[in-house]
């Protein structure tokens, strides 16, 4: 795996110095940003792996920013980080889709250590996904005939319906691949 | 009652009408006439009477009520004689003169009736009549007395000897048988016959009578009886010349007597048409003054006195109309100011009302509650007796600012000590005016100490939190900047020494920035005392803006009023103030642009105005509110107390900064302070 990229958010240049520092030492590739306006600029550009975001900022604040960038890249992970630890403002964070809430001063451990959850957990997710979509892949009704064509309308209802379901048939014809089917149509 | 009235009336009537009878009985002298003729002429004069008298009864009537009137001195009295006397005179003067004159007219016409050369004629003819018939008889006597003696008579005279009484003799012949001669005249049907008769005697005895007779003709007896009959008819019609005179003359008394009285009755109706309604006029007027107002004059007249009556009872009407409508509107008034009371007593706001001189003419129950005043121990009272209740520099300061000055309203914030109670006051005073006229002062105020706590409060939780803020940046790099020197040196790596350096100098660094916002801390709460001394604003302004000439991209304008008065305040102060204000401007242009500066003075209210506009692109709304607290600032390297200390500063001065937007961008900062102490 290449080097993750983390982005730096604050307006203080000496918190951006000292943090850049410390990432660069583990081995990951950083970029700063000394506003949100120019967070959201970065974002769009070179799509960083991790958000390092203050809450305070001078121009538009770091909940503002934090809403676009989710808007943007709903999946990219996000950890906020404030000058005066305050439930509500985390709480708002969290429910617009900020990953964690560090308050400051930040300890060296506890910074890298969220970072290396976020980035491992967007792994995860990343890793999910794609099982996901083998999975589904590997499911499939091939064929355009007429009774394929039939089976997969008969599928279509069943799933529509909120009732149980057997599937009956000799084997080796396929009931479990038509199970499986009808589980990845969403209902 | 009335029954009784009548009949009295009819009883003086009756006896009135005996007396009268009996009185003309006496005086008219009619005795020669009959008693039909008698009774018509009485019962004419009678009637006359009558009326007479039923005239001046009910003239006498309207006479006494006139005098009534005049005595009791009834309105209209005074007109009613003048008409009464006026037609009477007017009617009487030719009424009397008409009087005398048909009065004397009457009587020389009557007294010429029987006037004596009428009568002698007469008397004179029936004389002549007589002595005929007697002429004839004597003649007729002597030619009988002749016959014996041989006489013979000649002409139409017949001569017969009678010797015994005839049957159908007359009284003389049977006479002239007893021996007595005598003449008669006999009244036939063609004439009148003269009969003479005398006795005939033969030797002293008595042989017969010898009778002569003539013959008088009708013509000549029917001319006498006509003279006999004329003469008959003028004794009588003499004798009723005094009834006659006196009928024509009551008649005309009558007449005369009624055209006085009629004038005098018409004056009365007239004066009566138009006093009577004035009269009830006048009743309706007092009614009117007395305050009633259902009354109409009821009269059914279309002559000007109708007019006059029916504006009257319009007149009232609409007199009533208004006073309804006064009263609705009173009412109505009333009630507003009900209202309006209960509103004022149950604001929380104070609100006292100052008269002309300063006394108190209201107070409301905010006003005496924030004052701890009992608002009986205010009203009334001169403003000075309430300000030494009242111990407030503020209040006294701001009362010297205005005391015999113009101004149109004013607001400040005072602090006051009432008795024990210590409140902060946001004072708002109003010179009132009704449309031109100075009416008096409307002095409104808050309590706004719990307001002012609770934004002192908020205020420094805002600085508080700002503090721990601007500490806490600063420790993220030196708790980062060590533990990563720890790490490192844990590690042992090689590149340490390099690290050690970079840290220690990145440590140091924020701990000299933690060092200077303590001490720009200190340098706020440890403000030098303001001196104030009068200075001339525009050098000031000058010396100011001379330090920012070095900026290429900025223009400074200054606009400066013509009046130039001295204003008490610190110098070097307020031109640190403007610094900072200038700082900021410079900063919102970003080196570019336009910055005015406006210096005017309100000498009225004693107040000095310094605008400093820049043309940037303007504040936040958020942003104003907090511009002033310390520590906060839009700038990266602010410390954010430049406007904070640039606050306090006016505030010594007891001016005000205010900011507001300029149009069409930038901001406008507005410094008040006051021009001296007066």
């Amino acid at each position: 795996m290449a080097e993750p990229i983390v982005l730096i958010v604050d307006d203080e240049g000496s918190i951006r110095e000292s943090l850049s520092e410390i990432f660069k030492d583990e081995g990951y590739y950083v970029l700063t940003s000394s506003s949100g306006e120019e967070a959201i600029e970065t974002v769009k550009e070179q799509s960083p792996d991790l958000i390092f975001l203050d809450i305070w900022l001078s121009g538009i604040d770091g909940i503002q920013t934090l809403e676009e960038i989710k808007g943007l890249k709903p999946d990219l992970p996000i950890i906020m980080i404030s000058g005066h630890g305050n439930i509500e403002l985390a709480v708002k964070a969290t429910r617009i889709g900020a990953y964690d809430f560090l308050e400051k001063p930040l300890s060296l451990e506890r910074v890298l250590l969220a970072a290396k959850r976020a980035l491992e957990k967007q792994a995860l997710e990343t890793e999910y996904k794609a099982l996901k979509q083998d999975l589904t892949k590997r499911f499939r009704l091939i064929g355009s005939s007429q009774k394929m064509t039939i089976l997969k309308e008969q599928i279509d209802m069943a799933a529509q319906s909120n009732s149980r379901v057997l599937i009956m048939g000799e084997s080796g014809s396929g009931k479990e691949l038509v199970a499986r089917f009808l589980c990845t149509i969403p209902s | 009652m009335k029954t009784l009235r009548f009949n009295i009336i009819i009883a003086s009537v009756l006896i009135l009408t005996i007396i009268a009878f009996g009185v003309e009985l006496h005086y008219m002298k009619l005795g020669s006439i009959s008693f039909f003729t008698k009774l018509t002429i009485l019962i004419l004069l009678n009637i006359t009477i009558i009326a007479l008298f039923t005239l001046i009864f009910f003239v006498g009537k309207s006479l006494t009520k006139l005098y009534l009137e005049r005595k009791n001195r009834v309105l209209g009295y005074k007109f009613k004689t003048k008409l009464v006397v006026i037609l009477v005179v007017l009617t009487l003067i030719p009424a009397s003169i008409l009087f005398v004159v048909s009065s004397g007219l009457i009587t020389n016409y009557i007294d010429r009736w029987f006037a004596p050369q009428l009568r002698q004629p007469l008397d004179s003819s029936v004389e002549i009549a007589k002595a005929f018939y007697e002429l004839e008889k004597q003649r007729a006597l002597d030619l009988a007395k002749k016959v014996p003696k041989g006489e013979t008579p000649a002409g139409n005279y017949t001569v017969r000897h009678l010797t015994e009484i005839p049957k159908d003799s007359t009284e003389t012949v049977r006479a002239a048988f007893e021996g007595k001669a005598g003449a008669e005249v006999i009244s036939e049907e063609n004439g009148d016959r003269i009969r003479a008769v005398v006795p005939e005697n033969h030797g002293g005895k008595l042989k017969g009578v010898i009778v002569v007779e003539s013959f008088i003709p009708k013509k000549i007896t029917a001319n006498v009886e006509n003279i006999k009959d004329a003469y008959e008819k003028y004794l009588t019609l003499e004798s009723w010349k005094v009834p006659i005179k006196t009928q024509y003359l009551l008649i005309l008394g009558f007449l005369t007597i009624l055209v006085v009285f009629m004038a005098l009755w018409v004056a009365l109706k007239i004066a009566g048409g138009i006093t009577d309604p004035i009269q009830s006029l006048a009743q309706a007027t007092e009614q009117v003054a007395a305050g009633n107002l259902d009354i109409n004059v009821d009269l059914n007249q279309k002559d000007e006195i109708g007019l006059l009556v029916n504006s009257f009872n319009h007149m009232v009407k609409e007199l009533k109309e208004g006073k309804e409508s006064l009263h609705s509107a009173y009412i109505e008034s009333d009630r507003r100011r009900l209202f309006m009371e209960n509103i004022l007593d149950n604001i929380n706001s104070g609100v006292i009302m100052l008269d002309t001189a300063g006394n108190v003419l209201m107070i409301n129950g905010a006003a005496s509650s924030i004052l701890n005043i009992h608002p009986d121990a205010a009203l009334n009272k001169h403003y000075k007796d309430l300000m030494s209740m009242i111990k407030s520099e503020g209040l006294q300061n701001l009362i010297k600012e205005i005391e015999g000055r113009e101004f149109r309203w004013i607001e400040r914030e005072v602090k006051i000590a009432a008795g024990d109670k210590k409140a902060i006051l946001r004072v708002f005073i109003k010179g009132l005016k009704d449309s031109q006229q100075y009416i008096g002062l409307l002095v409104v105020f808050d309590d706004i100490t719990d307001i002012v706590k609770a934004q002192k409060a908020v205020a420094w939780q805002e600085v508080a939190r700002r503090i721990a803020h601007e500490i806490k940046n600063p420790l993220t790099p030196i708790k980062l900047s060590a533990e990563r020197l720890i790490k490192k040196w844990e590690s042992r790596d090689s590149d340490f020494n390099q690290i050690f350096e970079h840290s220690t100098k990145t440590i140091i660094r924020e701990v000299e920035g933690l060092k200077r916002l303590v001490d720009e801390f200190s340098k706020f709460s440890k403000m030098p005392e303001i001196k104030k001394t009068p200075t001339n604003m525009p050098m000031i302004i000058d010396e100011v803006v001379n330090l920012y000439k070095g900026y290429k991209g900025v223009e400074i304008n200054v606009l400066l009023p013509k009046e130039n008065p001295l204003v008490e305040l610190d110098g070097e102060q307020f031109k640190r103030v403007m610094i900072n204000i200038f700082d900021n401007a410079i900063h919102a242009i970003s080196n570019k642009g336009i910055i005015d500066v406006r210096l005017h003075f309100d000498l009225s209210s004693n107040i000095a105005y310094l605008d400093i506009a820049d043309d940037g692109p303007g504040l936040r709304e958020e942003d104003k509110e907090k511009l002033f607290f310390p520590y906060f600032s839009t700038k990266k390297d602010g410390t954010g107390l430049g406007l904070a200390i640039a606050n306090r500063i006016i505030a010594e001065h007891k001016g005000y900064i205010k900011v507001r937007d300029k149009d069409p961008k930038g901001t406008i900062f507005t410094i008040e302070i006051p021009i001296g102490e007066k």
